[in-house]
């Protein structure tokens, strides 16, 4: 009787210790896009396989072989377009108009020819001249099925935006596969997904101006993808100036901003790597104009910015007021 | 024999209820910092894996070690922040009113974007 009782006891501890341990989380990893995938999920049947193959499948986004970038091999080639491409290219356009050409995914030819990651000098004004002729989205023709290149030589390069799309693509599978939550990382692209705990999940934005792993801020925030841009990631520096990777599509030099870097909130991660990247090279002031602008407009779906200035500012936008906190003491929060 | 089992009864309940304890019993993970702000600005964050003293400009002492932080000497007339002990684990918080200091614990987050 009265092992029967301990028997008893000793269960309903266990499970007591159970439940406060909550559900294990799965860690993941894939690599695509160039890059390493993460991911952490709760719950699911096989997470493992499901993620693997969503990840990889996001990448073929322009072509079934998964390439980042499209050329034209010889005048009037031609790019068929799928519905999730057409809708990305027609955000890719208004972006395009409203910063006059500064943002323009053609961009790609001159993307190579600066080729920022292994690069150690800039290219001469002769090349960039040269190449800069070939870029610009208002020389392309646009159909309802297909994206006409009239020039050989030019292309667009979806690489950074297949990374959200790709990031959404996954969350889908997950969820499909009945995941209940999970943290998504493709090199820097961060979807999130459902809570653990009814707690949202927790995203530090880098300090561009720290070291690795230093902070500005963090978030508090779930069901949507955070991405931030800006001329910190990637670099080279030659005879005391430094040339990063986001080129005026118009100068076909690296852009100068006033801000360090923005951050994009929004439920479709393409979405929030094109405005990302937009924003950031509109720089404040212009920056401010175009987010208000792009809330307006029915192509974009709702969305959320934090803009770190280059003098400390930190502006973040209503929808994510409650959601930011300030983590270093280097930057203030300015609330208007 | 009877009063044997029921001590040894007695010992699994404890030994089980202890075993329950486990979590609390360690500090946070080695990614906890704690975050110290005064009147609502930050001063500093310290990771409370590293052993140190911070002293405030108003001459309160915080001291991190073993991953716990804690006020070592205050200026506050009540003292409370001193009493409040040491704090390790995330959510965790000191709060000294009359000087408008607070500390808080945060862990790691979960993603990085930049």
């Amino acid at each position: 009787m009265k092992r029967r009782l301990v028997l008893a006891l000793s269960l309903v501890f266990c499970l007591l210790y159970l439940c406060s341990c909550a559900t294990f989380a799965q860690s993941l990893q894939v690599w695509a896009y160039d890059t390493l995938c993460t991911a952490k999920v709760w719950g699911g049947t096989n997470p493992s396989s499901v993620f693997s193959e969503a990840a990889a499948e996001g990448q073929n986004l322009i072509s079934p072989k998964g390439d980042k970038q499209f050329y034209a091999q010889k005048a009037g080639d031609s790019l068929p377009l799928t519905e999730d491409l057409a809708r990305i290219l027609r955000q890719a356009e208004v972006l395009c108009e409203k910063t006059e050409g500064v943002f323009d995914l053609t961009v790609a030819p001159l993307s190579d020819l600066w080729d920022v990651n292994s690069a150690t000098e800039p290219p001469s004004s002769e090349a960039v001249g040269e190449v800069l002729s070939r870029v610009g989205w208002d020389k392309l023709i646009r159909t309802d099925s297909a994206l006409i290149f009239p020039e050989r030589g030019m292309g667009i390069d979806i690489g950074s935006v297949g990374k959200g799309y790709g990031a959404d693509k996954t969350v889908l599978a997950l969820k499909a596969a009945g995941a209940e939550a999970g943290v998504l990382s493709f090199g820097g692209n961060v979807a999130l997904f459902g809570s653990v705990n009814g707690e949202p999940f927790r995203v530090g934005i880098r300090d561009p101006k720290g070291s690795a792993g230093e902070t500005f801020g963090e978030l508090r925030l779930t069901d949507t993808s955070v991405v931030t841009s800006g001329g910190y990631e990637r670099f080279f520096d030659y005879e005391g100036t430094r040339y990063h990777h986001l080129l005026d599509a118009k100068t076909g030099y690296p852009r100068q901003s006033d801000l360090l870097s923005v951050t994009v909130a929004c439920a479709d991660g393409a979405q929030a790597d094109l405005a990302s990247t937009a924003l950031w090279l509109m720089g404040e002031e212009k920056g401010l104009a175009l987010y208000e602008a792009l809330c307006e407009n029915p192509l974009f779906r709702p969305f959320d910015v934090i803009f770190l200035c280059e003098d400390g500012r930190v502006l973040v936008s209503d929808g994510l007021k409650d959601a930011f906190t300030l983590t270093s003491q280097n930057y203030r929060w300015e609330k208007p | 024999m009877n009063r044997n089992v029921r001590i040894w009864d007695l010992v699994l309940i404890i030994a089980l209820v202890a075993l329950c304890t486990v979590p609390l019993w360690f500090p946070s993970s080695e990614g906890a910092y704690a975050t110290v702000s005064v009147d609502g600005a930050i001063v500093t964050r310290l990771p409370l894996s590293e052993d140190t003293s911070f002293r405030l400009e108003d001459g309160t002492l915080l001291v991190v070690r073993d991953g716990t932080i804690w006020v070592e000497e205050s200026q506050c007339p009540d003292g409370l922040c001193h009493e409040m002990g040491r704090i390790s684990r995330e959510g965790q918080t000191i709060l000294c009113l009359p000087n408008r200091i607070s500390i808080v614990i945060s862990g790691e987050v979960d993603a990085y974007v930049g």
